[in-house]
């Protein structure tokens, strides 16, 4: 749901008119939920070609190398083999250009990259030399007061990379929490949410797109007026088409972190 | 489109540039602009890419089938009367065709290599793809202008083609160069990442992990493709041996050391972060290897055995090998802030990029002094090269540098050791040692191109040579090899490396000794004196290292069993004490041992599994040099025989085999004649086995008969028979014997390589998987890569085709020890076989100047005086080791500097990394306990538990 709305979102980004349009004009456009029934067609074509053109190719082939000879089934495998060149550069101009959707996942995976760190690369250094003096100490190649002194060494320093790795993303998740803290009180105000629902629903956006993203923590969206829940993006509620005014401010920002 | 297939081809051949150039823009802007849409659009395109060019291979393999004479390649390398199966394999028997089959090759890894990296290293994959285009344009260029196997014949369609050599349809030459093809290919997937990496910035684990798998594939497969290439060479060349340090040869060895040297010091990089810039030069400095030994192969440019037919693509290849080590070279001084661990500032930045293409562009004016486009004598260009290149260096170092960078931040955490008793320590002796050899074959194998450049006079380095000079260098690598293995990360304690080296080193001793008391009287005497290569002192330290080979070999060999099998028992030991043996069913340990110890080596953790996986590499490799050793003993026999005559092979007065002649037999087949020496082998009046040494007449070549070894294969030592002439009228046969002790241990060792290649590549288990399944989906994927590898390697290639070479027909008749140690030092003449020693050479050129030669031993003449007068005939380049005077003396000067030079450095380093005793402020520091200390002590061990052993 939450990878629709962004494709959504996306497409609704990819031309300057779309931004403006009305209600009407946007329902005419196609709503999220249809926007993610043309991308799934769109999939699952994709998907389908992959699997029958080889397959079929193949066949084909197989069945001509028997009956006929081998000659027209190298043809008939190298046509089938450019049609599949043709598909996938026909594919990959589409994706360019955004005419085709992303494999599901993939932007997510892709904004979950961990980033290069000189702590974490540290830490990982300092952990297996832990792991490495446990393995010889275990074999042998080194003796208890040698092993003791050294591990001691190794495990204060990586206590201390923890230490400063917390550090880092202290003030992240200050605000992170501050952030779920507000839109938990606004909430509350309105109404009383099933204190089960919403922060779990916070928690699983905040592991996939991972601290420093922290503005997804106020991803899902109440309506003012009927008090339903929307998609985080939504500039208009879906049950009652009542617009919602801090989505938008919301969305105005994320775009222009986006730009910048 | 009937009358236009070729061009038909060129035109899929030109796509294959189009598109390949789309998606290296595509790539780059994906990496420029981070956006996983546009890197979506690269990845398609390289599949894209990937499927085009399996096109083009569709439409030559359709040529070839429908006989389409029209396309010079078809007509040139095929006839109507050739199978199907024949036809495949001469898509790519030729020049043009295998660069389009080197191609397919690299799609095919390139197709492998983006499905793997799916979602993973989304920083690195942009660049991935990107290099990879950039390597496959490269060759898309090379086809288009220089080697287009599309081109149509000058004269049109011919009525038939011209078909293969006969002397090339043979099983191992079909099978031992495309085996090194997805070697040497395998090695662009590092290298495509390296680039990357230096590219993004991103120089942390991550490459080096992700390059390390294929690497060591690609390893496993320059080593399959290595041996068979033995194996080709002993099965079929019909002179006894298996390694000719022939240039090819060596070029296919090279990458092979480079890549090994990287598996190494990876691993140092991952625990300490060091290296980084080693490291980068190693995969670079290995693809660049894979690029120039197909440019000594492809080129011509150092006659050999494999010298193909001389074309224009060597140029290409010269000006590509520059832009690889241009671009590599800049790209380093670019990324050196963050190489070298520095914060990275333009300034820093601007001074190292300056300062390389100071130094890049400062040596070229020595270098125009040094190859002689100034006309003066050779010392003062050697000189003034010398002197030029060590102010150019000096003055980048000290004037550039300094002053780009001065004021610069260049502060950064030395890196340091604990203890030089470390296997940090030693694994930098191994790369130094890999290095050393790397340097001493490369300057012996382009040592003729040196030195027609630089003096203008033609030498050639023969197998004399390097057998002389390798056996220090390589039993100085292979004791390393297993002294490495007895340090531990980080520190070892002195006594428990005492207690580690106790027994091996007591099993070589007692070795040596056995060796020295009994193995003359069995007939392996633990020395063995040969005649010197050099007069003088270098000659005589040279042979007398070189005469005691023997009992080294065996008591390393038997040191370094024991390190390894000590190693284990080590390792079960511990996991009896902490019970994690029982993980492993004991039903397997009742099936006779191996299934156990194989599932427990699979099942320990991935680390760990990988250091004893590597274990069971070194333990192939001594197991090959155990039967490397064994050619100290070899025997070489000539006689004549009547049928029926018997004729005993004798080892210091012992009988080792006894042939019978049992007399000649004639067959025919379509293709040709075959006369076969039948014999039977006797051994203390049993009998061993039958031999069937023979000789093919094939219909279109009736002048050059082939050489049909037939031998008996024992784990203690082959028979080895060739028949030389067998006389139609009297039936008397001539026949070579060879008994060649232990040679089997060397394909044995291989094979034993390859299981252990294998264990370090068991790919690992995701925690969240369930077992049975991630068992069962790892399990199949290693046996799918692994069997497409090998039937990739093994589907039936040919080698290039050499009509004029006397390769593998004809027979060498030798009489005496004199003459051979006389022969094996000159080389044949004759200009077609061009390198080929007097020894083995079998065209008529050689047998002219054997009779010759003869002459002059039946009138009185010294050896020394009968190689110097065939020197002054044919010039320097008829002798297979160059003359110990004057400049020639580089060619062992070079290496010796330069490995002494890197010894010099190393301790230098490595003094500079010794890590200081702690200050005890800092210890005090650490021993204050903090409050916090008790829950990040917990979290350190659940991290642990985490980290993959």
């Amino acid at each position: 749901m939450a990878e629709a709305a962004r494709v959504a979102k996306k497409r609704s980004k990819t031309s300057a008119a779309a931004r403006k349009k009305s209600a009407e004009a946007l329902e005419a456009e196609g709503t999220p939920s249809r926007q993610q029934a043309d991308d799934n067609i769109d999939r699952t074509l994709g998907r389908a070609i992959a699997w029958t053109l080889p397959l079929g190719t193949f066949l084909v082939a197989l069945v001509v190398a028997f009956v006929v000879s081998m000659g027209p089934a190298l043809l008939i495998a190298a046509a089938g083999v450019l049609l599949g060149t043709v598909a996938l550069f026909w594919a990959s101009i589409r994706t360019l250009t955004g005419d085709a959707p992303l494999p599901e996942g993939f932007e997510l995976s892709a904004a979950a990259n961990e980033k290069a760190n000189a702590l974490t690369e540290r830490k990982a250094e300092v952990l297996r030399a832990l792991k490495d003096l446990e393995h010889e100490h275990s074999v042998g190649k080194i003796d208890d007061a040698d092993f003791q002194t050294l591990s001691a060494r190794y495990r204060d320093e990586a206590k201390n990379v923890l230490r400063e790795l917390d550090e880092q993303v202290k003030p992240y998740r200050e605000r992170a929490e501050r952030l779920a803290k507000n839109h938990l009180a606004k909430i509350n105000g309105t109404a009383a949410p099933s204190e089960k629902s919403l922060p779990t629903e916070n928690d699983s956006e905040k592991d996939l797109v991972g601290l420093s993203d922290s503005k997804r923590a106020t991803a899902s969206n109440a309506c003012p007026s009927c008090e339903k829940q929307n998609d985080a993006d939504a500039r208009f509620c879906k049950h009652c088409g009542a617009a919602i005014p801090s989505a938008k401010s919301e969305q105005r920002e994320e775009e222009t972190d986006a730009h910048a | 489109m009937w009358a236009t297939f070729p061009l038909f081809g060129t035109a899929v051949l030109l796509g294959v540039m189009l598109v390949a150039s789309y998606t290296f823009a595509v790539a780059v802007r994906a990496g420029t602009t981070g956006r996983a849409r546009t890197l979506q659009a690269a990845r398609l395109g390289a599949y894209g890419t990937v499927a085009l060019i399996a096109v083009a291979v569709l439409c030559l393999a359709y040529a070839f089938v429908s006989h389409d004479f029209r396309i010079r390649y078809v007509a040139h390398y095929s006839d109507r009367s050739m199978s199907l199966g024949y036809l495949f394999t001469a898509l790519w028997g030729g020049q043009d065709g295998s660069l389009l089959w080197w191609m397919f090759l690299l799609s095919v890894y390139i197709g492998l290599c983006i499905f793997w990296l799916g979602r993973k290293y989304i920083e690195l994959q942009p660049y991935v793809i990107a290099t990879l285009m950039g390597v496959v344009l490269f060759f898309c260029i090379l086809m288009a202008f220089a080697a287009n196997p599309f081109a149509t014949s000058v004269g049109g369609a011919r009525a038939d083609g011209e078909g293969l050599n006969p002397l090339l349809q043979n099983f191992y030459m079909i099978i031992h160069p495309p085996s090194l093809y997805v070697g040497f290919v395998g090695c662009t997937i590092p290298f495509a990442f390296a680039v990357a990496a230096l590219v993004t910035g991103r120089l942390d684990h991550q490459w080096i992990v992700a390059s390390r798998k294929w690497m060591l594939f690609a390893w496993m497969f320059l080593g399959i493709g290595n041996t068979l290439g033995m194996l080709w060479a002993y099965e079929e060349l019909g002179w006894g041996g298996y390694w000719a340090w022939d240039p090819v040869e060596n070029a296919a060895f090279m990458p092979f050391i480079t890549a090994t040297a990287y598996v190494h010091s990876n691993m140092i990089e991952e625990r300490r972060g060091m290296f980084k810039v080693w490291n980068v030069f190693l995969i670079g400095l290995t693809f660049f290897m894979t690029i120039f030994g197909t440019f000594l192969t492809r080129s011509g440019a150092i006659a050999s055995v494999h010298s193909f037919a001389q074309s224009s693509i060597g140029t290409y290849f010269v000006w590509f090998l520059v832009f690889l080590a241009l671009f590599t070279a800049t790209l380093t001084f670019y990324r050196w802030p963050e190489l070298r661990r520095v914060t990275p500032t333009k300034k820093l930045r601007q001074a190292a990029v300056i300062t390389g293409w100071f130094t890049i562009l400062g040596l070229i004016p020595g270098v125009w002094i040094l190859f002689g486009r100034v006309e003066l004598p050779l010392t003062v260009r050697v000189l003034s090269f010398a002197i030029a290149s060590g102010f150019v260096i000096f003055a980048a170092i000290e004037l550039v540098y300094a002053r780009l960078a001065k004021g610069a931040s260049e502060k950064h955490k030395r890196p340091q050791f604990e203890s030089v008793l470390s296997r940090e320590f030693t694994f930098m002796l191994n790369n130094w040692v890999l290095l050393s050899f790397l340097v001493f074959v490369l300057v012996a194998t382009t040592f003729p191109m040196l030195t027609e450049a630089l003096w203008n006079e033609k030498v050639s380095v023969g197998p004399p040579y390097y057998e002389a000079w390798v056996q220090p260098l390589g039993l100085t690598m292979f004791v390393l090899m297993g002294v490495g293995t007895l340090f531990g990360w980080k520190k070892t304690s002195p006594e428990a490396l005492k207690r580690a080296f106790f027994i091996p080193t007591l099993a070589m001793l007692i070795t040596a000794a056995l060796h020295f008391a009994i193995g003359k009287k069995l007939g392996y005497p633990a020395v063995v004196w040969r005649d010197p290569i050099y007069g003088g002192t270098l000659g005589v330290i040279l042979r007398a290292f070189n005469s005691y080979t023997p009992v080294l070999g065996t008591s390393t060999c038997v040191f370094n069993a024991a390190i390894i099998i000590q190693e284990f028992v080590v390792l079960f030991r511990s996991r009896a004490k902490t019970g994690a043996n029982k993980a492993t069913p004991a039903i397997l340990w009742w099936l006779g041992g191996l299934p156990g110890f194989i599932s427990t080596l699979v099942t320990l953790p991935p680390a760990s599994r990988r250091r004893y996986g590597g274990y069971i590499v070194h333990f192939g490799i001594v197991v090959m040099f155990l039967g490397f050793t064994g050619r100290s003993w070899n025997i070489d026999k000539e006689t004549t025989l009547q049928p029926n005559e018997s004729y005993q092979i004798v080892r210091d007065g012992k009988e080792e085999y006894t042939i019978k002649y049992m007399g000649p037999r004639m067959e025919v087949d379509n293709s040709k004649r075959m006369v076969f020496a039948d014999v039977r082998v006797l051994k203390g009046g049993v009998e061993q086995g039958q031999l069937t040494p023979a000789k093919f007449i094939y219909k279109k070549m009736p002048d050059s008969p082939t050489t049909e070894v037939s031998m008996l294969h024992t784990l203690k030592d082959d028979l080895y028979l060739v028949v030389g002439v067998v006389n139609p009228t009297t039936k008397v046969a001539s026949f070579q014997i060879h008994v060649n002790p232990l040679v089997s241990w060397i394909w044995l060792g291989c094979m034993i390589l390859i299981g252990g290649s294998i264990i370090c590549m068991w790919p690992q288990f995701e925690p969240s998987e369930s077992r049975v399944w991630a068992v069962a989906r790892s399990g199949a994927a290693v046996a799918a890569s692994i069997t497409i590898g090998v039937m990739i390697a093994v589907t039936p290639a040919h080698a290039f085709a050499q009509g004029t070479s006397s390769l593998h027909s004809g027979t060498v008749k030798i009489q005496n020890e004199t003459e051979r140690a006389l022969f094996s030092n000159l080389r044949c003449m004759c200009g077609s076989c061009a390198r080929d020693l007097l020894s083995t050479c079998a065209c008529g050129t050689a047998e002219d100047a054997r009779t010759e030669i003869r002459g002059k031993l039946a009138a009185g003449m010294s050896k020394d005086q009968i190689i110097e007068d065939y020197g002054k005939q044919y010039g320097p380049a008829s002798l297979a080791i160059p003359p110990n005077t004057g400049a020639m003396r580089a060619i062992y000067l070079l290496p010796l500097g330069a490995i002494v030079l890197s010894a010099v450095g190393l301790v230098v380093l490595m003094k500079r990394w010794r890590a200081k005793p702690q200050p005890a402020s800092a210890h005090e520091k650490a021993a204050s306990p903090r409050s916090d200390d008790a829950s990040y002590d917990a979290r350190v061990d659940e991290e642990l538990k985490d980290l993959d052993g």
